[in-house]
């Protein structure tokens, strides 16, 4: 650190290398860098010209000087006349640029003399030769980064401004493996696009399930039952959803129900109209999954029941074709059958799922405790005494 | 699967320099910073072997660096 070059110990320190922590003149930062590949990707910057110690951070065009941070806060953050100066942030620099490379990137910089530069310049050349993939490879991701403004622009505010040509896109990317990963990032989110919303899969399910039963009842439902699309509708929102979810206006509903089904002929539309009520869980899941269209699923409902469930349903219908008769003194009884129906058939359903065999439900846990120590059985912390009889209660817990 | 050497991308890289941020080889890693004083002031840290760090016992993942040797589950 200081004014003198911490290499050589001989000429003035002009740049400083953040991955050396180490303040160089011009010649030996060449040399330094130009040894290997890793150190060329070293990002240098040049030094503050009022501390000499710490790199430069800013430029200011009116006093012409470049400052680092602290010295660009005591010169200008602290006085009001100084803070209106123009300041522009100093780009860094990474492989062996030679000084007039350096001069086009920094307009102030000046040109080293020319004796000083022909052996770098050799040493420059000689690198070139050994690494002139790296570099045209480079050169040519300069290239793209100037003409791609929407990638590496946004990250170096200044150095459009610049007038560097091949240098100026570097702020700070100095890692020459980072930038094509920079241009890369632009194109990449886009090609990934969701291919379903998981709404519209559900609505799929939910179709499948349904618009079969509607296109093949639509027609008997007309038939056998007469009644108009209007009508079923209110005979689904009186009786059919509140039935279902069990709500306690089952009187009026239930009379509801029976009024439309006593114009009915048909005993049948009774027994189909409660076991619609009391129908399986699946069903009354795609009952709600509709209800927009409740005319449409209660066809695909009662098309279901009368095809399909008469076997299961064998009991409850049973059941429910004798209580018509009866019905009208005892509104609750029928709600409280169709509940109690429900919850056997869920027993029974679940009954088949039952095992009472030992299940591990967390593998890990079970890797841990058969790691773990145990004495007679029981787990016990590493290192403690266990010799007690478990019959005797004098341990505590 | 050990880190490969950044440098040469042929060998197991064994150590880890911060300054130049990178992984190297043993040879490398010599070829590299002997080369120059600035160069062999770099702070460089070992790379273990991936089988010889103790693992996370919920997890199976991430490192375990914590040890509860005292840990009774429940009571």
């Amino acid at each position: 650190m200081g004014y003198i070059c911490d290499f050589c110990g001989d000429q003035l320190s002009m740049v400083y290398c953040r991955s050396d922590a180490a303040c160089l003149c011009l010649s030996c930062d060449r040399n330094v860098h130009s040894a290997n590949a890793l150190s060329r990707r070293h990002s240098r910057t040049l030094l503050c010209e009022r501390c000499n110690s710490q790199p430069a951070f800013v430029r200011c065009a009116e006093e012409r000087v470049s400052l680092c941070q602290n010295c660009d806060w005591i010169g200008h953050g602290a006085s009001t006349s100084n803070s209106t100066h123009k300041r522009q942030t100093i780009n860094c620099y990474s492989g062996c640029p030679s000084s007039s490379e350096l001069s086009s990137m920094w307009s102030f910089f000046p040109q080293s003399p020319p004796a000083g530069e022909s052996s770098c310049e050799q040493e420059l050349g000689l690198m070139c030769i050994t690494e002139n993939i790296e570099r045209t490879s480079w050169g040519a991701i300069e290239n793209t980064i100037n003409q791609n403004s929407a990638g590496v622009a946004e990250v170096n505010h200044d150095s459009n401004t610049n007038k560097g040509t091949g240098w100026g896109g570097t702020s700070s990317i100095p890692d020459l493996r980072s930038m094509p990963r920079v241009l890369d990032q632009p194109p990449g989110p886009t090609g990934a696009s969701l291919p379903k919303c998981p709404g519209i899969c559900e609505d799929d399910l939910y179709d499948d399930f349904n618009m079969d039963e509607v296109d093949l009842n639509l027609e008997n439902y007309e038939e056998l039952f007469g009644v108009t699309l209007n009508h079923s509708e209110e005979l689904l929102e009186n009786g059919g959803i509140d039935s279902l979810f069990g709500t306690k206006d089952m009187a009026a509903a239930d009379s509801n129900c029976q009024g439309a089904v006593a114009a009915e002929p048909a005993c049948s539309n009774a027994a189909s109209a409660d076991s619609m009520m009391s129908s399986k869980t699946d069903s009354i899941l795609c009952f709600t999954a509709r209800q927009a269209h409740s005319s449409v699923s209660f066809s695909g409902l009662t098309g279901e029941s009368s095809a399909g469930d008469y076997q299961d349903c064998g009991a409850s219908s049973m059941l429910l074709m004798g209580e018509p008769s009866w019905c009208p003194p005892c509104a609750e009884s029928s709600f409280q059958s169709a509940t109690r129906s429900n919850a056997v058939m869920r027993y029974k359903e679940k009954k088949k799922t039952r095992k009472f065999d030992k299940q591990v439900r967390y593998a890990s846990r079970k890797a841990t405790a058969d790691v773990r120590k145990r004495v007679k059985g029981r787990f016990v912390k590493a290192g403690d005494a266990y010799d007690y009889d478990p019959l005797n209660h004098t341990r505590s817990c | 699967m050990r880190t490969i050497c950044d440098a040469c991308e042929s060998a197991a890289a064994i150590v880890f320099c911060a300054a130049d941020e990178a992984a190297l080889c043993g040879a490398c890693d010599e070829k590299v910073h002997l080369c120059n004083k600035l160069a062999g002031r770099h702070v460089r840290v070992g790379l273990a072997n991936p089988s010889d760090v103790p693992r996370c016992d919920i997890c199976e993942n991430a490192p375990g660096n914590m040890q509860f040797p005292g840990y009774k589950p429940g009571k």
